[in-house]
């Protein structure tokens, strides 16, 4: 008992927790709250990714755009360090993986991006590129 | 083998001419690869669509009841890799100099990551295929119609219509160019797209035991 006890204080302090509600600026419908993880980089490239924290997380929350698959394999390119976590939106708890390439994936098939607003306020990780207008001879 | 006219269109029954022209780059290189790609999205109009404007696509496109419609010259480049992967860091076999540029790349101070995977896949272009992952210099991209599970979290396999468009496809292709299955690329093993890099890999793994390998 004392184990299991133990074990599940250390896991909540373990979790960063923001109980603080997360209005989304494009969409202020978009409520998040409880946003919480406990920011463990899964990092499948080898890229020595640091740990972010609940205030970056919340921003990134806060500016991310609704998209959809297409817009993501069209415009994102993942880093291949993730993080995972919970919320609670629309009084429903969700489940989340965010690839620090800017992109949300929600449990329930929801996917959310932060592009320009998280290239703009210098998320290093920011692999966004806006669309491209032009040709160029070494577009990648 | 497909028969191929001089403006790099293929004349056969089985393939549907839809030209985008805006898709279309500059004049291809020696065609050394294939790259499978899917397309985050459930029909091939929308894509079909798309590239009337857009910049980025693929050569071929493989809809959901498996028709195949060619959309790019093969005389010329689409823009379908996007940042390459280390090919040598992702296998481990990179000389010392050669490991040690790239983790000086992805170690740069006050440079963001877009701008690493930029620089990474333009010192990965100083080398030959296949000592590099293939890019839009030197390899045909396909695009399957299809999206990613939202309970497994990677793409969907593709229908029996898709894949036997697919396998006839690929077959002729390969005879065409002189490849081997070892020049045949799924999209999320080589460049960084999907989070648990699994675009175009059912595809692969479905063309290799079609062909049993």
């Amino acid at each position: 008992m004392k184990i299991l006890i133990t074990t599940l204080i250390s896991a909540h302090l373990l979790l960063a927790c923001s109980s603080n509600k997360v209005t989304n600026t494009h969409n202020p419908e978009l409520v998040f709250s409880n946003i919480q993880s406990d920011f463990i980089v899964e990092d499948i490239n080898n890229y020595d990714c640091s740990r972010i924290d609940i205030t970056t997380l919340n921003y990134i929350f806060s500016t991310a755009s609704p998209v959809s698959q297409r817009d993501v394999h069209d415009n994102f390119s993942t880093v291949g360090c993730s993080i995972k976590g919970q919320l609670t939106s629309e009084n429903e708890n969700i489940g989340f993986i965010f690839d620090y390439g800017g992109i949300i994936y929600l449990d329930d098939g929801k996917i959310m991006a932060c592009g320009e607003g998280c290239c703009q306020n210098n998320f290093k990780y920011c692999s966004w590129e806006k669309q491209k207008t032009q040709t160029k001879v070494d577009e990648f | 083998m497909l028969r191929k006219d001089k403006d790099g269109w293929i004349n056969s029954l089985k393939i549907h001419k839809e030209h985008r022209p805006a898709i279309e780059k500059a004049p291809i290189g020696t065609v050394t690869a294939i790259v499978l790609h899917r397309t985050g999205s459930n029909n091939a109009q929308s894509v079909l669509n798309s590239w009337e404007s857009k910049q980025e696509g693929t050569h071929f496109l493989i809809s959901e009841a498996g028709k195949i419609y060619q959309t790019a010259s093969l005389n010329n480049q689409c823009w379908h890799v996007g940042k390459l992967y280390s090919k040598c860091r992702a296998v481990s076999s990179c000389e010392k100099e050669d490991a040690e540029a790239i983790e000086g790349i992805l170690h740069k101070k006050n440079t963001n990551w877009g701008k690493k995977f930029k620089l990474v896949t333009r010192h990965e272009l100083k080398k030959d295929y296949p000592a590099r992952f293939p890019h839009n210099i030197d390899s045909i991209g396909i695009e399957i119609v299809g999206l990613i599970s939202k309970t497994s979290e990677i793409y969907e396999t593709p229908n029996n219509l898709q894949l036997n468009g697919l396998f006839w496809l690929v077959d002729e292709l390969v005879s065409t160019y002189g490849l081997s299955i070892k020049d045949l690329y799924a999209h999320g093993q080589i460049a960084h797209k999907d989070t648990k890099k699994s675009e175009g890999t059912s595809s692969l793994k479905a063309y290799a035991i079609h062909r049993g390998k």
